[in-house]
């Protein structure tokens, strides 16, 4: 137990038990597995159903958000029925700005990265568990997280 | 005199900046790598002048304290040229920058960097077209390469006071043009007595720009509030982002009239990044790096561990051969010698691979992209993906990661940030890690103390985050393309930051070590062991250890040292347990953050919060160490 010196034998340790590490990095890696399949599988197959409405939207930050976002501008419905938010395109589709539905800084900020309206985009990743999209912005690529890319109301190309 | 390198982040304006001064400031390939100004003295062709290197801006208006600190500094000092450095390859992103600066009234050169970047995009710029339509002279640059930076300087001597010149080509549409006018008329004929021109004063002032609007009078504003009004009723958007998409449109047309666009060369790098971004590979990819990187330095470091202590301790053995064991003289030289054997054997060993490693996947740019692959993760606590910045820095040295939060917009994100780099390993305390875990132990234990470590980093930000709930505002960053980095440059980023441990903490371990040696000698350590007895009776270690722990305070290797100095032996296995040894490293870990971060964290998150930060920690590592002494020997079943 505690204060007893191991003997001089084992002094680099080699007869120490190594069960812990192993169970435990094991247990671990299972542990992250199953988080990431289930992040996968909740915003994979649910899009588009009642799961992904209830679960999906916002999971854990749901209530604060709603509660915060007060004083920034309310997303609103587009008229135009062919519209969708940037974070509804899959990989590998060029898409055109129509509207940025942001506050001032962050659509200045998304500006000045070449993200305005009639810009056309390039999206290459969109990152599993609710993170961020990876677009082209004339030559630079951009990482745009999930919420500040609902507020990107884009029409995708052909 | 002032000369200001300014551009875009990631440009590459700090690697022309060490060209010309030497390396000073930190470059990385990674946007936000330079948050405060450095200065340099240069000399060049008979001519002295103050370099400044400016964090890199994408407009003049700010939107984090890194930007606003560049800002201030272009609006306040008096600057005799500004050298703007654009990245060749997104041109016409980057004119928006120059079209801005050139209202500054101050002379100003462009240095188009990265022309082999935009040769393989397939862009063809004309500098000299550009240089007519602009008004301003053109350099082509390859930075890294030092292609051009001579001639850069040469220009610049020859411009240094010739503000630049009216341009027609860059004049703004009719109607907004005439709002301008309207706009400096009023400006002028209040005698502002501003330094800056009075058109840029009179364009800030309709962008509603905050800084220049706390300046005018109420008359100045009321007439802004009147043209944004007016603005905004002919183009149906807000003034500010007609003047913005003015600019962009500007910027477009030098574009298109300076430069021509062919097929790109293919370039592999696309596929390595489809393969390192992938939705799985991606974090596969990660796990792998991080381990191999774990691997490769506790690789590289246990043979250098081994063959340079060896050597040392036979030295150390050869020197106290004839000295009386017991006597001053043989604490002074056992002292010594510790402090030597330290540094040398320990804790080098270990700093090399492990910066040499930080650096290369700083230069090479994959940091971006896990702050890409982690956004979804660190929303989940409350942070978004730009905090994953300075935590990795935080690896390196809490000191620079502390200043890394500049890039975050929120000052909750900032406190978050910072609390949670300097809770992540440093470099020092990696070493004491691989020295005393991985070394005893097997290196399968010190990755686990690597990833108990990040947990309790999640869960720590978890908690914080709703300690203090705030909506972060989402993740907007750039993501830089790779670049193999040079070999120079690497090995002198690593010098840079080994540097400090060489002339500062190295002597200061001697010293430390001396000191402990003479406590010892003249029983002075009893006392501050007595005092300290409480904390290492709960958290079960010797009670020797009470003055290491303070001494970790001041730098965390030093605690690695101290250690064995105050066990008397420098086979640590022999005196302490496997969990004695794993409670000390966690405590170490985890406990308040070493003198100079503290330093730093009070400069960028103010006194209450460092206290804050440091309460928490020392709260934490304590009852980390208790968990883990509890814990431990269950598992262990010793």
């Amino acid at each position: 137990m505690r204060g007893e010196a191991p003997s001089s034998s084992s002094l680099c340790g080699r007869k120490h038990p190594r069960v812990l590490p192993t169970c435990c990095i094991r247990a671990l890696a299972g542990l992250v597995s199953t988080l990431i399949l289930s992040m996968l599988a909740r915003n994979r197959l649910f899009v588009g159903s009642r799961w992904d409405k209830l679960k999906c939207k916002d999971m854990l930050w749901t209530p604060l958000r709603v509660a915060k976002s007060g004083g920034t501008k309310k997303v609103e419905r587009s008229d135009e029925p062919s519209t969708l938010t940037l974070d509804r395109i899959r990989a590998g589709q060029e898409v055109k700005v129509v509207q940025i539905v942001a506050g001032q800084s962050a659509a200045r900020q998304l500006a000045q990265l070449g993200i305005r309206a009639g810009a056309t985009l390039g999206v290459r990743r969109s990152a599993p568990m609710g993170g961020p999209i990876l677009v082209d912005s004339g030559g630079s690529m951009v990482a745009i997280g999930r919420g500040m890319a609902r507020k990107v109301r884009v029409q995708t190309l052909a | 005199m002032k000369i200001a390198l300014v551009g875009q982040p990631n440009c590459g304006k700090s690697t022309i900046f060490n060209s010309v001064a030497g390396y000073r400031a930190a470059t990385g390939n990674f946007p936000g790598t330079t948050v405060r100004l450095a200065w340099s003295t240069i000399r060049f062709d008979g001519l002295v002048a103050e370099l400044v290197d400016v964090p890199g801006i994408y407009s003049l208006t700010s939107a984090n304290p890194a930007e606003s600190a560049a800002k201030k500094f272009l609006l306040n000092e008096d600057i005799s040229l500004i050298i703007n450095v654009l990245d060749a390859s997104l041109l016409s992103r980057s004119l928006e920058l120059t079209l801005e600066l050139r209202e500054l009234g101050v002379p100003v050169i462009v240095c188009l960097n990265m022309m082999d970047e935009a040769e393989r995009r397939g862009t063809r710029i004309s500098s000299q077209q550009l240089s007519v339509l602009l008004g301003l002279p053109v350099v082509e640059t390859i930075g890294y390469r030092g292609v051009g930076v001579r001639e850069l300087f040469r220009q610049a001597t020859s411009q240094i006071s010739q503000p630049p010149g009216p341009a027609e080509f860059i004049r703004w549409h009719r109607d907004v043009e005439s709002s301008v006018q309207q706009m400096q008329d009023v400006i002028e004929s209040t005698s502002h007595g501003h330094r800056l021109p009075s058109r840029f004063l009179a364009i800030k002032l309709l962008e509603n720009d905050d800084d220049i609007s706390l300046e005018a009078g109420p008359g100045t504003n009321d007439a802004a509030a009147r043209l944004r009004e007016h603005l905004e009723d002919l183009r149906g958007r807000p003034a500010e982002s007609v003047i913005m998409s003015e600019r962009h449109d500007r910027a477009m047309k030098l574009f298109e009239h300076s430069a021509t666009v062919t097929r790109p060369r293919h370039d592999p790098r696309a596929a390595l990044d489809s393969l390192l971004t992938h939705p799985l590979w991606g974090y596969v990819f990660l796990a792998v790096i991080l381990v191999g990187f774990f691997w490769a330095v506790f690789g590289l470091g246990s043979l250098l561990e081994n063959a340079i202590s060896g050597r040392i301790n036979l030295f150390t053995v050869y020197l106290l051969a004839d000295v009386p064991k017991g006597g001053l003289e043989h604490a002074l030289i056992a002292g010594l010698m510790d402090g030597v054997q330290g540094g040398a054997g320990i804790v080098l060993p270990y700093l090399v691979p492990f910066l040499l490693g930080l650096a290369f996947l700083e230069d090479v740019g994959y940091l971006p992209r896990v702050a890409y692959l982690m956004d979804g993760m660190l929303h989940r606590i409350g942070l978004h993906g730009t905090s994953m910045l300075p935590i990795i820095l935080g690896y390196g040295c809490s000191v620079p990661a502390c200043m890394a939060t500049r890039i975050l917009p929120s000052k909750r994100d900032r406190f978050l940030a910072s609390v949670l780099a300097t809770l992540v390993p440093c470099s020092a305390r990696s070493t004491v890690i691989f020295a005393l875990v991985a070394f005893y132990l097997g290196p399968m234990w010190a990755l686990g103390i690597f990833c108990f470590n990040a947990l309790v980093v999640i869960i720590s930000g978890w908690l914080l985050a709703r300690v203090w709930p705030e909506i972060s505002a989402g993740m907007i960053l750039e993501v830089p393309r790779y670049q193999w980095p040079a070999l120079s440059m690497l090995a002198r980023k690593v010098w840079l930051r080994l540097r400090e441990f060489v002339v500062l903490s190295w002597p200061l371990l001697i010293a430390g070590s001396l000191v402990l040696g003479l406590g010892t000698y003249w029983n002075f350590d009893h006392y501050a062991n007595l005092a300290l007895s409480p904390l290492t009776m709960i958290l079960g270690l010797p009670v020797v250890l009470g003055t290491t722990l303070v001494f970790g305070v001041l730098r965390k290797e030093l605690a690695l040292i101290m250690l064995a100095q105050a066990l008397g032996t420098a086979s640590v296995a022999t005196v302490l347990s496997a969990t004695q040894i794993i409670v000390f490293t966690i405590f170490i870990t985890f406990y308040i953050p070493c003198l100079a971060t503290l330093v730093a964290m009070v400069k960028e998150i103010g006194k209450k919060m460092t206290a804050l930060a440091a309460t928490y920690t020392f709260l934490l590592a304590t009852a980390m160490g208790v968990a883990a002494r509890l814990i431990l020997p269950l598992i262990l079943g010793v």
